[in-house]
Order: C-alpha cells, then sequence, then structure tokens
C-alpha cells in the first residue's frame, strides 16, 4: 500500500508567501509616501509664486524701493520672501528680484522683473 | 486511517489565515485611503492653479469699456467688483483677450463674470462684449469648497471694498489692483494680488 503524501505547506513556503506579501506592501506604501511628498512639494512651489507674484504687483505702485523682507501666510503655511532692488547704470530703471523660501530655509521660488521708474 | 485534519486543526488554521487577510486588509485599505486623500490635494491644488492663471490673465487683458447689457443699454462702469455676502456675480468687465477669428467680428472682446454658487467660483466668458439675450457664453466651475471670498480694490494708494465706489456716479475706470482672498474648506485662506494694466479704448 502506497502512504499518501500529506499536502500542506512546509514552513520554507510559508514564510515565502509572507515574504512577497510584505515586499509588495512596502513597494505600494513606497510609491504612495513618496507621491505625498512629490504633491506637498508642488503645492508649496505653487503657493510660493502666489507670494512672489503678489509682491510683485504692489512693487509696481511703489515709488521708494528699497531692500525688503517680510513674511506671507497661504494655505495655512508660512512662506518668507526677500525682496532684492537693484539700480541699473542708466538710472531710469530698478531690476527686482524676489526669492521665496519655506520655513525650514528652502529656497522655492525666483522672481525677476523690471520697473521703470518715474 | 485518519487523513483529514481535525477539526482543531482547522480551526487553528482559519484563524492564522484571517489574522494574516486582516493585517494586509488594513494596511492596504489605510494606504490607498491615504493614497486617494494625496491624489484630492493634487487635484485641489492643480484647480487653484488654473484658476490663478485665468484671473491672472483675465486682470491683464481687462479694458476700460462701457459693454452694452442683454436690454442693449449701456453699462455705467466698465468694471464691476462687489463682496459677495452671498450667492451670485462679484466681478463683472470686459477683456480684449486678441482672440480674432472670422467667427467673432467683434474681435477678441469678451464679457467676462466671476460667480460663486453653492461654494463653487465659476467663471463666465461671453462670446461679445456687447450681449444680447442670446449671445452664446462658456460656464466653467473653477474651484469648490469655497468659504468666502472678499476683494479689495487698491487705486492711487487709496484701498476700496467695492467697485465702483457707492458715490462715483460716471466711469471711474478700472483699479490698479484688485485683491482677492479665498477662504476655502480644508486649505485655508489664499491672498492674490493682481495688476490691471489695461488703458482705455
Amino acid at each position: 500500500m502506497i502512504k499518501k503524501k500529506i499536502a500542506g505547506f512546509t514552513l520554507i513556503e510559508v514564510l515565502l508567501a509572507l515574504g512577497i506579501l510584505a515586499l509588495v506592501m512596502s513597494v505600494s506604501l513606497k510609491i504612495f509616501s513618496s507621491n505625498a511628498i512629490n504633491v506637498s512639494k508642488l503645492e508649496q512651489k505653487a503657493m510660493s509664486r502666489f507670494v512672489a507674484d503678489n509682491i510683485l504687483s504692489t512693487t509696481v505702485y511703489e515709488d521708494e524701493l528699497s531692500f525688503e523682507r517680510g513674511s506671507d501666510l497661504q494655505g495655512g503655511m508660512e512662506y518668507f520672501w526677500e525682496r532684492k532692488v537693484t539700480f541699473i547704470e542708466d538710472g531710469k530703471s530698478v531690476q527686482i528680484d524676489i526669492t521665496v523660501s519655506s520655513q525650514q530655509g528652502l529656497e522655492l521660488y525666483k522672481l525677476q522683473g523690471y520697473k521703470v521708474l518715474r | 486511517m485518519n487523513t483529514g485534519f481535525s477539526l482543531i486543526e482547522v480551526l487553528v488554521s482559519l484563524a492564522i489565515v484571517s489574522l494574516i487577510a486582516l493585517i494586509t486588509l488594513s494596511g492596504l485599505t489605510t494606504s490607498l485611503d491615504f493614497n486617494k486623500r494625496t491624489l484630492d490635494r493634487s487635484d485641489f491644488v492643480n484647480s487653484l492653479v488654473i484658476l490663478d492663471n485665468y484671473m491672472k490673465k483675465d486682470f491683464q487683458q481687462t479694458i476700460n469699456r462701457l459693454s452694452r447689457d442683454a436690454r442693449g443699454s449701456y453699462l455705467n462702469h466698465s468694471f464691476f467688483g462687489l463682496n459677495p455676502r452671498q450667492e451670485g456675480v462679484f466681478l463683472a468687465f470686459t477683456i480684449n483677450s486678441g482672440d480674432i477669428s472670422p467667427n467673432f467680428p467683434k474681435g477678441g472682446l469678451r464679457f467676462i463674470e466671476y460667480i460663486i454658487e453653492e461654494g463653487t467660483l465659476k467663471r463666465v466668458e461671453y462670446s461679445y462684449a456687447d450681449r444680447t439675450f442670446d449671445t452664446p457664453y462658456t460656464s466653467q466651475s473653477l474651484l469648490k469648497n469655497v468659504e468666502e471670498v472678499k476683494l479689495n480694490f487698491i487705486k492711487e494708494n487709496s484701498t476700496l471694498e467695492e467697485w465702483p465706489a457707492m458715490d462715483w456716479m460716471e466711469n471711474n475706470g478700472l483699479p490698479n489692483i484688485v485683491e482677492i482672498s479665498l477662504n476655502i474648506n480644508n486649505f485655508g485662506l489664499i491672498n492674490r494680488r493682481y495688476l490691471l494694466t489695461g488703458e482705455a479704448i
């Protein structure tokens, strides 16, 4: 009489299956988390562009231009901006450089503009 | 000979399998939910940037022109802006879009309205500046979950909450800067300042 082999998984097989499962889950988690990081980076970029644009808008109607810095709240996050003013040789126009950084001091957005002095 | 499993063995194996399934499923749903929230946020930021682009371009192209309303009479002012406490139009003005084609004999002039309706910010573009009852228009929903819109109009160092101001009987042209702050649910406050550079024609 032939002895029937008991059909079951060996410990190795079970461990292997669990290992594959863990691998798949960790990969999907990694993709999702890097997704989230990218989205928050994009959001910061968009908001810092708003901040720089706002500063440039008011700069157009300011008579006395000088170096200035400040912060602006957009979407519940604080952004720090710096406005540099460089007089161009002809004395009739200025170059305006706006830099926006995050709270951690990371540079997020740069905007350059020119203004003809009245 | 007994080759089957005993009840205990079956129960224990079922318990183990269900435990593993439970852990896997909860992990998976959490990460999927997290991903959905990320995608929603990304969609939202996207729509915010699109709205900003529309507004920026519209204000750059705004012109000081008295257009006609659907009844054929001229409007008293070329630019209208209200702080909306209720639903409806809060910005109305004429732009020169520069889009001149044979289909639009009046050139690139368009009448633009920004509307708040049930928390949704919409932009309406009429194909002609001088409207009639059947002027074709397109309406786009640009942003959802808008709780409050607040406007300020800056002209030569003075700030107004309404344009035109109450005591202006005749057309006072365009403001220099339009300040818009949007209070958005689940996101916070957005402040924008747009330049208007249009001249009279």
